[in-house]
This record gives structure tokens, C-alpha cells and sequence, in this order.
């Protein structure tokens, strides 16, 4: 029975295709700036800003930052000091990142993000 | 109507109605679950470790037509979501909870199966990109991504549990429904907390 064939195939290709998935989880590397500080902030920025301001910062439910933060936050200390106590539905992040923790992501989103 | 194994193409599916002879023992049947579960737990464990313990890259992996790799999540779980929704009436039927069709042709059986080979298919590309990319999101006052984080590592130990209860004859009938609705339900938990965020949050069709 053809259907049958394809449906076994298919799993058989299934089965490859998650043993696929977890080698790349394990071996796939992000390209890397050389910059630690950089490193870390895009880290910081996927797992804790980018739900809200989107994965290259053009804004989603939260504003855009791409291109724009510096020129909202001339001075990195205020956007810092936003990040940290929060603001308007923008969660606090003081408690959950170390301070260089919070100038890597401030720094990665002024300098790389809409770059 | 009910249908057995055997009949009408569906020597993969397990049987809805068993004799008194043919019922396992207790102790049988509880320990084939307990594998099954604690395989599904060591997968559920497994990628929340991975997820907690990897640092998010922070890339966008797959994106395609849809622009972001995000609207890109968005439709691929609203795809997994309809072919759950195919395999969970095509069960319905083959378990006799709905008359529709009435008489079963004999590809039934592997309709049930092709869409639910499918869905797990499409649930790979997003897995990988929420675990590699964003990680695991363990901070309760973000309850949308902590639930949506817990789902995801669940709904992959409930699928293991299922995959290794659909090869057991030796469950008792209500077990696999149980442990299909199961899956089933998870994955809607996680489509409300993912795409449906997405589309209400983001936009429609939101590329």
C-alpha cells in the first residue's frame, strides 16, 4: 500500500531528522563579534528583550530600539537605569542581571542592533 | 462501530476492545507505563536542562517567506496545531467517538498516522529554534514564556510517552486516548502561548 510506504518513510525521516535537530543543538555556533561584551549582550538580548522588542530590535510589543535607543537615550545611564527599575509593562531587570550583565545588553543594543 | 487490529488497514493501531483473555495483568500494563513515562520524563528533563544550561544564541534561524524567524514559529505551530487536529479526529473515529464516515476505507488508519508524523515534523524546526536561539525561561513574573518554556519540554516527554504507548498491545484501551488527549491539550497550551500572542500581540497575518 503506497500510503502506507510514505507513511513509513516518513517516519523513518522523523526519526532522522530529530537526531538532526539535537546534533545542531550541540554543535551550532552563533557567529561570534571577537567582543565578549558584545557577545554577551546579544546573548542577553535574545533570551531576555528580544520577545518584546523583536530579534533585531524593530519593536513588536514593546518600542523599537534598532537604530533609535541612542538617539532616545543620549545618555546610556538612563537606558540603563530603564532596564534595571523598568517602565511602562517593560519588567524590571535589576534583580535578575548582574550590572555587566545589564551594560553588555545596553551596550549590543546601541551599537549592533539596526547597525 | 469498533474496530480491532487487523481490520480495515489498522494493523498498526491498538485495539479498543479487548476479551477478558486477552486483558493484561495489572502489574503488566503499570510497568510498561512507568518505562514509558520515565522516558518521556527524561526527555521533558533533558530539554529543560539543555535549555537552562545553553546560552541563548540569539540568531534568527529560519525565517523563509515569512521575513522573522518568529512569524515564522508562529505558522509553523498553527501548521502543527492542524495536523493535530486531523490525527485527533481521525482518532475519534478510528475509536468510534464520531460516526463520520461511516464505513472506514482502509487508508483511515494511515491518514491517522500521516498527520500525526507531520505535526511532529513541523514541531522540530521550532523547537529548535525556541531551545537554541531564546532558551528556557525560568523567571515566574513572565509567566507567558515560563508556561510556554514548561509546555514545550512537556509536550516532548508526553509525545515519547505516546510513541512508546501506540507500540504496546498491552495497555488497557482508555490508556492511549488519555495519553494522546494529553498530548493534544499541551500542544494547544502551547500554541496559545506562542502564536496566538503573536497574532494578537504582533499581527495578523504578521508578515
Amino acid at each position: 500500500m503506497a500510503l502506507k510506504k510514505l507513511v513509513n518513510g516518513l517516519q523513518v525521516f522523523a526519526v532522522l531528522a530529530t537526531v538532526w535537530t539535537v546534533v545542531l543543538m550541540f554543535t551550532a555556533q552563533p557567529p561570534v563579534s571577537g567582543d565578549p561584551v558584545q557577545d554577551d549582550g546579544a546573548r542577553i538580548f535574545a533570551a531576555r528583550c528580544s520577545g518584546c522588542h523583536g530579534a533585531q530590535g524593530q519593536g513588536l510589543s514593546g518600542p523599537q530600539l534598532g537604530g533609535v535607543v541612542a538617539e532616545r537615550f543620549p545618555d546610556p545611564a538612563e537606558q540603563a537605569a530603564v532596564v534595571a527599575n523598568g517602565r511602562n509593562g517593560m519588567p524590571a531587570f535589576g534583580s535578575r542581571l548582574t550590572a555587566d550583565e545589564l551594560a553588555a545588553v545596553v551596550e549590543f543594543t546601541r551599537t549592533r542592533l539596526g547597525a | 462501530m469498533i474496530n480491532l487490529p487487523g481490520e480495515n488497514g489498522f494493523d498498526t493501531l491498538p485495539p479498543v476492545m479487548t476479551t477478558d483473555s486477552s486483558v493484561p495483568t495489572r502489574s503488566r500494563w503499570q510497568s510498561r507505563l512507568l518505562i514509558a513515562a520515565v522516558a518521556g520524563a527524561g526527555v521533558s528533563i533533558l530539554l529543560g536542562v539543555y535549555g537552562r544550561i545553553h546560552d541563548p544564541a540569539g540568531q534568527q534561524t529560519i525565517s523563509g517567506f515569512f521575513g522573522t524567524t518568529l512569524a515564522f514559529k508562529a505558522w509553523m505551530a498553527s501548521l502543527v496545531l492542524f495536523f493535530a487536529l486531523v490525527q485527533l479526529i481521525t482518532a475519534l473515529r478510528i475509536w468510534g467517538r464520531i460516526p463520520w464516515p461511516r464505513t472506514l476505507p482502509a487508508w483511515f488508519g494511515q491518514v491517522h498516522r500521516l498527520s500525526g508524523t507531520l505535526a511532529f515534523l513541523a514541531t522540530l524546526p521550532v523547537a529548535y529554534h525556541c531551545l537554541w536561539a531564546i532558551g528556557f525561561e525560568p523567571d515566574m513574573s513572565q509567566p507567558r514564556r515560563f508556561i510556554h518554556s514548561m509546555l514545550g519540554c512537556f509536550f516532548y516527554g508526553a509525545f515519547v510517552v505516546k510513541v512508546v504507548a501506540v507500540r504496546s498491545r498491552r495497555l488497557p484501551g482508555w490508556m492511549l486516548p488519555a495519553i494522546g488527549g494529553t498530548v493534544f491539550t499541551s500542544l494547544v497550551g502551547l500554541w496559545l502561548t506562542s502564536s496566538l500572542w503573536f497574532f494578537t500581540n504582533i499581527g495578523f497575518p504578521g508578515f
